[in-house]
């Protein structure tokens, strides 16, 4: 294995809604932040990885931050752009492509987003026509089907939000910064049954950025460097569940995060019981939980007691979307994976305030799943 | 009754006025697609042949479209005139599971496990007045529980 790479520093805009700027303004304000975390100017970044999925060109921030001729790949993976992007940015210092390198995303959704078309994903105008191309009936489906093989009850679809809102309410950053009780939620409108409408994240905006180095220089420029010991992104085999599917193969498959969650632990040289702090994909809450086993972290059919017994909360075994993940943050699709990552950066530099985990936590895990079946994993350590 | 307008009209084979499903099947491994595929994502290969579904099987998982989904959904309803839907995945003889409207949207009504049989819905109506119909699967009762899928 080649060097270690290092986050050095870290920016984000707050997720929610912001009327007045652009979703590019929201990026360029994050990666401002992130370089004057790492206290490193814009022109000694010599390569930058960025993506949004409805804001634009994220090579645009450049006509922001300067026209300093680096190159600037875009990056378009769906929910894991960011994933992506930071996984293409430890692999260029890998390779000695860079010294520096910046991992940006951003995006400004309108209300109600999204609203794909078959055709760019390779699918029959039908699909959409008929009213199957949902990804909100996706999440619902699995779900359904998830809770039924492991015996899960919806219960446990309720516990999953009402912990999002209230790591959401001691989130200074946080979008959704109200908790709710367990009625409010379990009566909320119905979307996509099991699914309800306090399940759900929204589609949001805002901006997150990292700035990358190799590890042996990073106390040069940070006291506090985050090791990223691994950053991996898989995409579907064939038989996995995925969205967007008008079928299923017979025989199911493994879905792209089990695999990309396997190389990253392999690449880490850790365990899932080794982790202290945990980000995983939580669109809805059913994906929270299907997340949890397929990342390693319990048995199928753990969950429900997990969540019961407050393991997942952050003061327990297994602190689990510390800020309140997209449920309370919301979804600007090209900055979410990079949130997560700030999030566990921030919580082994010991900065969460009222949400820091306890006992120094040391390593750390995020998870995106994105369409049309990517997952993209990283393994974080201080 | 005339021959129904189809919103997908390559996936369904009519025999004496009943449905069925056509997709396709690998002819180097077997695997089976809906709709009809032009490569095997299994076995990468490239010889697909037209492969009869059938009209029958079981409810594998469901849920119920509560709100009125955006474009490119076609069905004309406002959100004030619309009615929710049915949706779930029903595992066919082979294996293969098919995503498909349902003709019940009552959650009280809707196992999975349960027989399912394939029929038509309207969904749509044109502008002209002509009703536009696309596949979707209706419960099938108590004689069809217990039929075994080979």
């Amino acid at each position: 294995m080649s060097e270690d790479v290092a986050i050095i520093g870290i920016g984000l805009h707050p997720f929610g809604r912001h009327d007045d700027l652009s979703g590019r303004a929201q990026g360029a304000q994050a990666l401002r932040a992130a370089l004057r975390d790492a206290g490193i100017s814009w022109d000694q970044v010599d390569i930058a990885y960025g993506g949004s999925h409805e804001a634009g060109n994220a090579d645009a921030l450049c006509n922001d931050l300067g026209l300093t001729g680096l190159p600037f790949i875009n990056v378009a993976n769906g929910c894991a752009t960011g994933g992506s992007a930071i996984s293409s940015a430890v692999a260029a210092i890998r390779a000695g492509m860079a010294e520096v390198a910046v991992a940006v995303g951003f995006d400004k959704h309108p209300r109600g987003a999204f609203n794909p078309h078959p055709r760019d994903w390779g699918l029959p105008d039908w699909y959409g026509e008929t009213g199957l191309m949902l990804t909100t009936q996706f999440f619902a489906l699995k779900t359904r089907r998830y809770l039924h093989e492991h015996g899960i009850g919806e219960d446990a679809l309720v516990r999953v939000a009402e912990r999002a809102y209230r790591n959401g309410a001691i989130n200074p950053n946080a979008w959704r910064r109200r908790a709710m009780t367990f009625e409010e939620i379990a009566e909320s409108a119905p979307v996509n049954l099991p699914l309800r409408q306090y399940m759900f994240c929204n589609p949001a905006e805002g901006g997150a950025a990292l700035v990358l180095c190799r590890a042996s220089a990073a106390k040069r420029w940070c006291e506090t460097p985050v090791l990223v010991k691994a950053a991996v992104v898989r995409t579907r085999h064939h038989g996995s569940f995925e969205v967007f599917s008008p079928a299923l193969a017979a025989e199911q498959a493994p879905a792209p995060t089990v695999t990309a969650s396997r190389a990253a632990f392999e690449q880490a040289g850790v365990g899932p019981r080794d982790i202290d702090v945990i980000q995983v994909q939580d669109t809805d809450t059913g994906s929270e939980i299907i997340h949890l086993a397929e990342n390693g972290f319990c048995e199928h059919g753990e969950q429900e007691r997990l969540l019961r017994d407050g393991e997942t909360e952050i003061g327990g075994r297994l602190p689990v979307n510390t800020d309140g993940g997209c449920l309370a943050n919301g979804e600007p699709i090209g900055a979410s994976g990079l949130r997560q990552v700030i999030e566990i950066c921030t919580q082994l530099r010991g900065q969460a305030g009222p949400r820091q985990v306890p006992g120094h936590p040391r390593l750390g895990y995020t998870h995106v799943y994105g369409a049309p079946g990517v997952s993209g994993v990283t393994v974080l350590q201080r | 009754m005339s021959q129904p307008v189809l919103a997908c009209p390559g996936l369904l084979r009519f025999d004496e006025g009943r449905p069925s499903l056509i997709g396709s099947r690998c002819a180097d491994c077997g695997e089976v697609y809906f709709p009809a595929a032009a490569s095997c994502t299994r076995c990468l290969g490239s010889r697909l042949e037209p492969h009869g579904l059938g009209s029958s099987g079981v409810l594998w998982s469901w849920t119920i479209q509560g709100f009125l989904p955006k474009p490119p959904y076609d069905s004309g309803e406002t959100a004030d005139s619309f009615r929710p839907y049915g949706v779930g995945y029903v595992e066919m003889a082979s294996g293969i599971k098919v995503e498909s409207r349902l003709t019940l949207a009552d959650p009280a009504r809707l196992r999975i496990g349960m027989p399912m049989a394939l029929t038509l819905v309207p969904y749509r109506i044109t502008e002209g007045g002509d009703r536009v119909s696309t596949f979707a699967f209706e419960p099938s009762g108590e004689s069809l529980e217990g039929s075994s899928h080979v």
